[in-house]
């Protein structure tokens, strides 16, 4: 019985005759490209990095905390605090936060007898000063 | 043992000793690669692909594995990739095809072999990777099923079923053409005889 691999038949190639040569050369070029693009990367790292130390020193150091503007300051025609060169340390807000229960306090005013005022006019004058 | 060797010279960056692995196996990934694509100019720049890898990646390499297992799975990888890419299985037409590459050796003397040969050939190119590539290994490359299954990360009952089913496919196209030979499966080995 005749016995052999079809595939045997089957012819095989070789690779091209400089094919280490081109692969080297190939090689060299892969391996100053990744050096390229390694420095590349790094540089980019390094002026992000940069940037983002640069606006940290400004905005701690060097660029002065505006503070809180206040409407009642502005509608007397005052500048605000920043403007005056005030010092935002100096302008601290302390918030204070206090729970007032007015049940009670209503509940109090109910029991309380009511009291009636009765206003009057005592001079003929106008009465420029006196506010009710 | 020597591979290991070299492998381990090329991680640290010797190029003589990549120069060694590239003597050892380049005309035989460039021939597995030729019979994945179909296409010779394909498979020298997928070869070459390859060898770029087993350079840069040598540091991923664990000598649990035969050296040749680790590259054919590179280069399976990127046929796969490639034949993906081109989204088609090459079929390629002899009568047509000019031989500009270097064979290795020559044909089958007789005629009727060569023939054969031939439609062999385009079977082999017209099955699916999916086929091709478990049966190019197993008949061809001579890996073993279990190493096979470790080139391409599958379960060693899928390739089973991959090599059945693509020499099955070979089986038919052969006696579909003028070839009525018997195709039979070596059990004992695995090899296909006639």
């Amino acid at each position: 019985m005749q016995k052999y691999n079809p595939y045997e038949g089957l012819e095989r190639i070789k690779a091209p005759a400089h094919f280490e040569r081109d692969v080297l050369n190939l090689l060299h070029q892969r391996q100053k490209k990744r050096v390229r693009s390694r420095t590349l990367r790094l540089s980019f790292a390094g002026a992000m990095g940069a940037i983002a130390v640069v606006f940290i020193v400004l905005n701690l150091f060097i660029i002065p905390e505006k503070g809180t503007v206040e409407f009642s300051d502005l509608e007397r025609g005052i500048p605000p605090a920043f403007e005056r060169g005030v010092t935002s340390s100096a302008e601290q807000t302390i918030p204070i936060i206090e729970a007032v229960d007015y049940t009670e306090e209503i509940r109090r005013s109910r029991q309380d007898p009511p009291t009636i005022y009765i206003l009057e006019q005592c001079s003929d004058e106008t009465s420029r000063g006196i506010k009710y | 043992m020597r591979e290991q060797e070299l492998m381990s010279h090329i991680q640290k960056g010797d190029e003589m000793a990549f120069e060694e692995i590239m003597r050892m196996y380049k005309d035989k990934i460039v021939n597995f690669l030729w019979r994945l694509t179909g296409n010779y100019q394909t498979a020298v720049e997928l070869a070459q692909e390859t060898f770029m890898r087993v350079y840069f990646k040598a540091n991923k390499y664990r000598p649990v594995a035969p050296l040749s297992s680790w590259i054919y799975a590179i280069a399976s990888n990127l046929a796969k990739t490639e034949l993906k890419k081109a989204n088609r299985v090459p079929v390629v037409s002899l009568d047509n095809e000019v031989y500009h590459y270097p064979e290795q050796r020559a044909s089958w003397g007789n005629p009727e072999k060569l023939a054969m040969s031939k439609t062999l050939k385009k079977a082999l190119n017209s099955l699916h990777p999916r086929y091709r590539i478990p049966v190019v290994l197993k008949d061809i490359e001579g890996f073993s099923q279990e190493e096979i299954a470790q080139i391409l990360k599958k379960p060693l009952g899928t390739i089973k079923a991959r090599i059945s089913r693509g020499r099955n496919y070979l089986k038919k196209e052969l006696e579909d053409s003028s070839f009525r030979l018997p195709f039979n499966h070596n059990k004992e080995d695995g090899h296909a005889e006639i």
